[in-house]
C-alpha cells in the first residue's frame, strides 16, 4: 500500500515537473506580421516574458483580424498558431493573454469549439484567458465610423474600405452576435474556461501630466471628439460596459497599477504602470 | 474555475442513423422559438472565394463534440433579445455643388460633431478655414464656429477608423442650437456630412421584435421619437435593408397614428456571404419648437436559410462513459456541417431544476434523414440528477454561420 502511494506520489511530482506552461499573446484589430515590435512593443512582451519558468514558451501571435471573427484568416489563423505553439513546445498549461478585438476572436473559438477539430484541443490545455480591454459589447466608435457606409451601395461610391472587424465591433452586431453564437456574456452559457477581463476606466490627457506619456500621447483633441459617443467610465475606445460584458471582472485599472494610474486603450497593450508584472506574476500563480 | 471539456475521439460515431419512430417526440415549439415550416437547399459554402475582400471559410469534415459544466447559479436567456439604442445622429450625402450653394443641417442641441467625408480624397478635402456656417445669424469659419477640429489621422490614433481625408468639427456650445447652413465653396466630388447632437435630449428608437428569423419571415420594426420620458411624433421615416453581401431593397414605412412609424421586413433572397443583415431607418420630427429633427438608426439582426430542421424526435440513452447521449433527429434540404449545442437542466442539490451542463456536437451531414447526438460527458453531469430537461437547444450551419433552428424547451426525461 506504501509503495503504491509513494508511487502515486512520485508520478504527480513527475507531472508537476514536466507541466509545461506557455503564453500566448493576442492581438487587436488589423493584420500584423510583427505584433511583437508594432503591436505589444518589446518592453510589455519582455515584461511578461519574466512570469514563465522556460522563456521559450512564449509565443506573440500575428494574424489578419481585419476580418470578421469567425474567418479563416482570423479565428482560423489563431488556432493554427496556437496549435503549432502547444505542439511545438509540449505546452499544457497555456495561458492566453488577447487585447481589444482579439478578445473577440479567441471568445469565437471557446464559443464554437466544435466548428473546428483543433478548437478542443486548444480549449483543453487553456487554464486561462486574461482579456485586456476586450470589446465584448462592440463600441459605438465602430457604429460611428462605419454607419455611414450604408451610402456605398446604396449611391455607389465608396466612403473607403472599412474592416469587417470594425463593422463587427459595432454594438448591434456584437449584441446578436452575443446572442446567437458567443458565450459568456449575461444570460448565456458559460465559457469553458475562465476568461478574465482587465478594465481601463479612464485617459489621461492632460499635457503636463507624466501619465499621458506611457505608451505614446494620446492627443487630446482625438478624445475630446471621441468621448462625445462614450461613457463616462471608458479608456477612450471601449466603455467599461463592454470590456466587462462577457466571462469576469478580474482588475480594473486604478485597483492594480502603480500610483492607481488608469490605462487607456492604448497603454493596456503596453508596460504601463505595471501592467505587464501584474501579467507576469499571473503567470506564476 | 476550469471546467472540463473533453474532446471525444474525433472517431466517435455522431452522426447517427435516422431517429425511429417510437423514440420520444420532443416538447411543441412555443412562442419566440425559431423553427423551419418548409426547408430550402442553400447554395454549398464555397471553402475560399475570388474575392479577397470576401469572408474565407474553413470547412471542417471531422465530427466534434465537447461538453463542459455549468457554475452553479448560471441564470440563463434561452430567447434572444433585439438590441436598439436610442440614436442622436444622421447621415447625408450631398454633391459638390450643393455643399457650394450651402446645405441645411437641423441641430436640436448646442455642441454638435460635424463630419465631411469625401469620395474624392484628394481633390475634395477640406479645412476647417474652408468650411463656412451660419448659425443663429453669424456665418463664422469652420475653425471660429468649432471648440475642437480633427482630422482622420487624429481620430486614427484614438481607434476611431473615419475615412481618410475626413474633417470633424465640434461646434461651440455657447453658439447654441438651430438649424446650421454648411457651405464649402471649395468643394469637389460627393461628400457624407454625419451629424451627431451628444447633448440632445431627443432620441429615435427602432425596436425590432426580434433578432434572429428564417429567410421569408418577417421583421417588425417600430420607430419612435422621444424626448427624455415623452414620446414626440414623427413626420416621416424611410430606409431600406441591406443584406451582408451590400443588396438593399427599399421598404415602406407605415404611420401607425400618434406619429409613429413602423415597417415590416422580409428577406426573400439568401446572402451571397455570411454576416449580419440591418435594417436603417431614417426618420424626421420635430421638437415642439418648429426645428426639425433628424435621427438615423440601424437594427441589426441573423437571417438563415431553412436549409435544415430537427426532426421532432429525440432519443435519450446512457452512454457508454456513463455520461448522457441524447440524440437528435435532423432533415437536412442540403449537405452541410450542422452543429446542434443544448443546455441540460436537472435537479441540483437544493432540489430544484438549474442548469447544469452545456453540450455541443458537429458532424458533415447529407441531403435527407440523419441524427446528431449531443453527448454530456460524466465530468459535465456532476451537479445535477434526474429528472432533466434540454433548453436553448439550436441547430447551427456553421459554414453558413446562421442558426437555422432554436428551441427553449426541446426535452424533459426522467431517466436517460
Amino acid at each position: 500500500m506504501q509503495r503504491m502511494m509513494l508511487m502515486g506520489m512520485l508520478a504527480a511530482a513527475s507531472a508537476t515537473v514536466h507541466a509545461a506552461t506557455g503564453v500566448a499573446l493576442v492581438h487587436g484589430t488589423g493584420k500584423q506580421t510583427n505584433a511583437y515590435g508594432d503591436y505589444w512593443q518589446a518592453d510589455m512582451v519582455e515584461g511578461i516574458r519574466n512570469g514563465l519558468a522556460d522563456r521559450n514558451n512564449l509565443l506573440v501571435v500575428n494574424c489578419d483580424f481585419e476580418q470578421y471573427m469567425w474567418d479563416d484568416r482570423a479565428a482560423g489563423c489563431l488556432a493554427g498558431q496556437l496549435t503549432n505553439f502547444i505542439q511545438n513546445r509540449n505546452i499544457d498549461r497555456l495561458i492566453v493573454i488577447t487585447h481589444s478585438n482579439g478578445g473577440n476572436v479567441m471568445r469565437w473559438i471557446l464559443s464554437n469549439p466544435t466548428w473546428d477539430a483543433r478548437y478542443p484541443e486548444i480549449i483543453r490545455r487553456i487554464v486561462k484567458v486574461d482579456a485586456i480591454a476586450p470589446s465584448s459589447a462592440g463600441t459605438p466608435l465602430a457604429d460611428a465610423a462605419i454607419a455611414g457606409n450604408v451610402f456605398e451601395t446604396s449611391l455607389g461610391w465608396l466612403l473607403g474600405y472599412k474592416s469587417d472587424a470594425v463593422r463587427q465591433q459595432q454594438l448591434g452586431w456584437m449584441a446578436t452576435y452575443n446572442q446567437q453564437y458567443l458565450l459568456g456574456t449575461g444570460g448565456r452559457p458559460a465559457l469553458p474556461v475562465a476568461f478574465r477581463d482587465v478594465v481601463g476606466s479612464d485617459v489621461v490627457s492632460a499635457i503636463w501630466s507624466s501619465q499621458a506619456y506611457c505608451g505614446g500621447y494620446t492627443q487630446s483633441v482625438g478624445l475630446e471628439i471621441t468621448q462625445n459617443w462614450l461613457s463616462s467610465c471608458s479608456d477612450g475606445f471601449i466603455e467599461c460596459s463592454s470590456a466587462q460584458a462577457a466571462g469576469t471582472l478580474w482588475f480594473k485599472d486604478r485597483s492594480r497599477t502603480s500610483g492607481g494610474a488608469v490605462l487607456n486603450h492604448n497603454q493596456s497593450r503596453r508596460a504601463c504602470f505595471g501592467l505587464s508584472s501584474i501579467l507576469a506574476n499571473d503567470i506564476r500563480e | 474555475m476550469k471546467k472540463q471539456i473533453l474532446l471525444a475521439s474525433l472517431l466517435a460515431l455522431l452522426v447517427a442513423g435516422p431517429v425511429r419512430a417510437d423514440d420520444r417526440a420532443m416538447l411543441p415549439a412555443t412562442a419566440g422559438d425559431l423553427v423551419p415550416t418548409h426547408l430550402l437547399a442553400s447554395e454549398p459554402a464555397a471553402a475560399g472565394r475570388l474575392d479577397a475582400r470576401a469572408p474565407r471559410m474553413r470547412i471542417e469534415r471531422r465530427p466534434v463534440h465537447v461538453s463542459w459544466a455549468l457554475p452553479a447559479g448560471s441564470a440563463l436567456q434561452p430567447v434572444p433579445q433585439p438590441f436598439a439604442r436610442p440614436s442622436r445622429e444622421y447621415w447625408t450625402d450631398v454633391s459638390a455643388t450643393e455643399l457650394q450653394r450651402g446645405v441645411e443641417l437641423p441641430l436640436t442641441a448646442p455642441g454638435a460633431v460635424i463630419r465631411l467625408s469625401p469620395s474624392d480624397v484628394r481633390g475634395g478635402r477640406l479645412q476647417a478655414d474652408g468650411v463656412q456656417l451660419r448659425i443663429g445669424g453669424h456665418t463664422l469659419s469652420g475653425t471660429r464656429a468649432s471648440r475642437t477640429v480633427a482630422g482622420a489621422r487624429t481620430l486614427a490614433a484614438t481607434g476611431m477608423t473615419v475615412p481618410e481625408a475626413s474633417l470633424v468639427m465640434q461646434l461651440r456650445p455657447e453658439l447654441g442650437a438651430g438649424p446650421v447652413r454648411l457651405q464649402a465653396a471649395g468643394a469637389s466630388g460627393r461628400y457624407v456630412v454625419h451629424v451627431f447632437e451628444p447633448r440632445s435630449a431627443l432620441t429615435v428608437t427602432a425596436l425590432a421584435d426580434r433578432d434572429d428569423l428564417l429567410l421569408g419571415q418577417r421583421l417588425h420594426v417600430e420607430v419612435s421619437l422621444r424626448e427624455g420620458d415623452r414620446t414626440r411624433p414623427l413626420q416621416a421615416a424611410g430606409g431600406f435593408l441591406r443584406s451582408p453581401d451590400g443588396t438593399t431593397t427599399v421598404l415602406d414605412y407605415r404611420d401607425d397614428g400618434a406619429g409613429h412609424f413602423s415597417v415590416d421586413a422580409v428577406p426573400l433572397h439568401a446572402s451571397g456571404v455570411p454576416g449580419l443583415w440591418e435594417l436603417h431607418s431614417f426618420t424626421v420630427g420635430d421638437d415642439g419648437q418648429g426645428h426639425a429633427v433628424r435621427r438615423d438608426t440601424t437594427s441589426v439582426f441573423a437571417v438563415a436559410v431553412p436549409d435544415a430542421r430537427l426532426s421532432g424526435l429525440a432519443s435519450t440513452r446512457r452512454a457508454a462513459d456513463r455520461g448522457i447521449d441524447i440524440t437528435l433527429g435532423l432533415i437536412a434540404a442540403s449537405g452541410s456541417r450542422f452543429a446542434v449545442s443544448g443546455v441540460l437542466y436537472g435537479r441540483g442539490g437544493d432540489g430544484h431544476l438549474v442548469a447544469g451542463a452545456y453540450a455541443q456536437s458537429a458532424a458533415w451531414v447529407a441531403p435527407g434523414d440523419g441524427a446528431l447526438v449531443l453527448h454530456f460527458d460524466p465530468a459535465s453531469l456532476a451537479g445535477i440528477s434526474a429528472p432533466y430537461e434540454l433548453r436553448d437547444l439550436r441547430l447551427q450551419d456553421q459554414p453558413a454561420v446562421s442558426t437555422v433552428e432554436r428551441r427553449a424547451l426541446a426535452l424533459r426525461f426522467a431517466q436517460p
